[in-house]
C-alpha cells in the first residue's frame, strides 16, 4: 500500500513537473530554439541541483535555496552568453525565454536541499531527470517545427514551407501536450490491463 | 566555534558567487562585442559590400534589432518581425531622412506562415508604390510594417540630427 502510494506520488510529481515545464514547451516551436532551451535547461537544472547537493547542510534550507537559485540564474546568464557567441540572431529571439528557465518549477524544486542521506545519495537522479526534461523540450521543438512546416532544420533559412502552421503557435503546443498526455495514459492503461 | 565556522563558510560561498557573477559579466560583455562584429559582417555581406566595415549598434526598439553604420554610405537597420509562431528578418538600407531605399531579406523561422507575405509587404514598402496584389493576411501585417518603417525613420532622423549637432560643435 505505501509502495503504491509512493508510485502514485511519483507519477503525480512527474505531471506537476511537466506542467511546470509548460512555458518552455510553449516557447519551443522549432528545433534550433528547442535545442537552445533544452541545453540551457539541462545546464541550469544541473547547476541548481549540484548547488543544493554540495553546499553544507548546516547552512540551513533557506540559505541553500537562495544560493542554488543564484547559481541557476548565473548558469542561465552563461548559457545566454554562449548562445549569443554561437548565433546572435538565435540569442535575440531566445534570451528572454532562457532567463525564464531559472524560475520554472523543476529548477525551483532542484534548488531545495535533499533532506535525508538517502535523498542525497539519489542526487544523480536529479541530473537524469534534468536530462529527460531537456530532451522533452528539444523534441517538442523539433516535432512542432516538423508538423508546422513539414521539414526540420537547425539554421534559419529564407525558404519557408507550411504544413500545419498552428503547431508553431502556443495553441499548437497545448494540443500536442494534451495528445501526448492522452496517448501516454492510454498506453499505461493498456499495460496495466495486460498485467492483469 | 562551529557558529564562527558556519559564518566563514557562508562568506566563502558568497565570495564564490560573486566571482561567478563577475565571470558571467565578463563573458556577457565579450559575447556582446563578438555578436556586434558578427552582425556587422552579416549586414555588410548581405548588402553585398564587405568593404563597408560597418560599426554595429544594438537598439532593440520595436521590431528593430540594431543598426550598422559604414564609414561611407547609407546606414542599414536589421529588423525582425516577430510573432508567436516565428520571425522574419530583413535588412533595411535607409537614406539620411530615414526613408527605406531597399530591403534585403535575411531569412526567418522555418514554417513561419506570414514570412512570404511579409517579404512582399517589405519589398512594396521599400519601393513606395501601390500594388493590386492583395491578400487577407495584409490586414494584420500592414500595421507591423508601418510601425517598423516609422521606428526606422525616427531612429535614423535622431541619429543624423545628433551627428549634425556634433558637427556644429
Amino acid at each position: 500500500m505505501p509502495m503504491e502510494r509512493n508510485r502514485g506520488e511519483q507519477k503525480g510529481g512527474a505531471w506537476v513537473a511537466l506542467a511546470g515545464l509548460g512555458p518552455l514547451l510553449v516557447f519551443s516551436n522549432g528545433l534550433s530554439i528547442g535545442l537552445a532551451l533544452g541545453i540551457s535547461f539541462l545546464v541550469v537544472h544541473s547547476a541548481a541541483a549540484a548547488s543544493a547537493l554540495l553546499l553544507p547542510a548546516r547552512f540551513g534550507r533557506a540559505r541553500i535555496f537562495a544560493f542554488a537559485a543564484v547559481g541557476a540564474a548565473i548558469a542561465a546568464s552563461l548559457c545566454a552568453s554562449i548562445i549569443r557567441l554561437l548565433d546572435p540572431f538565435l540569442f535575440e529571439s531566445a534570451y528572454g525565454r532562457i532567463f525564464i528557465i531559472a524560475f520554472t518549477l523543476p529548477v525551483c524544486r532542484a534548488c531545495i536541499m535533499p533532506e535525508t542521506i538517502a535523498d542525497r545519495e539519489r542526487g544523480v537522479e536529479n541530473v537524469v531527470r534534468g536530462l529527460a526534461y531537456a530532451l522533452v523540450v528539444a523534441v517538442t521543438g523539433a516535432v512542432r517545427e516538423f508538423i508546422a512546416s513539414g521539414t526540420v532544420s537547425v539554421n534559419y533559412s529564407g525558404a519557408s514551407t507550411a504544413l500545419l502552421p498552428i503547431a508553431a503557435q502556443p495553441a499548437g503546443a497545448f494540443i500536442l501536450i494534451g495528445l501526448c498526455a492522452a496517448g501516454f495514459n492510454a498506453v499505461m492503461r493498456a499495460a496495466k490491463g495486460s498485467e492483469r | 566555534m562551529s557558529e564562527s565556522r558556519n559564518t566563514s563558510d557562508i562568506w566563502v560561498a558568497i565570495a564564490c558567487g560573486a566571482v561567478l557573477i563577475v565571470i558571467a559579466g565578463f563573458l556577457s560583455s565579450y559575447a556582446a562585442r563578438q555578436s556586434s562584429l558578427s552582425l556587422a559582417q552579416k549586414v555588410d555581406a548581405a548588402i553585398a559590400s564587405p568593404a563597408r566595415r560597418s560599426t554595429w549598434t544594438t537598439i532593440r526598439e520595436g521590431y528593430v534589432l540594431g543598426r550598422a553604420v559604414p564609414k561611407k554610405g547609407h546606414a542599414s537597420y536589421v529588423v525582425a518581425a516577430r510573432r508567436f509562431d516565428g520571425e522574419y528578418r530583413a535588412i533595411a538600407e535607409v537614406d539620411a531622412d530615414g526613408s527605406v531605399l531597399r530591403m534585403v531579406p535575411i531569412g526567418g523561422s522555418n514554417g513561419f506562415v506570414y514570412g512570404k507575405r511579409l517579404g512582399v509587404l517589405f519589398a512594396r514598402a521599400s519601393k513606395g508604390v501601390a500594388s493590386a496584389d492583395r491578400s487577407p493576411l495584409d490586414a494584420p501585417l500592414e500595421p507591423l510594417v508601418v510601425s517598423m518603417l516609422e521606428t526606422i525613420a525616427a531612429l535614423e532622423r535622431s541619429r543624423t540630427e545628433a551627428l549634425d549637432a556634433d558637427g556644429k560643435k
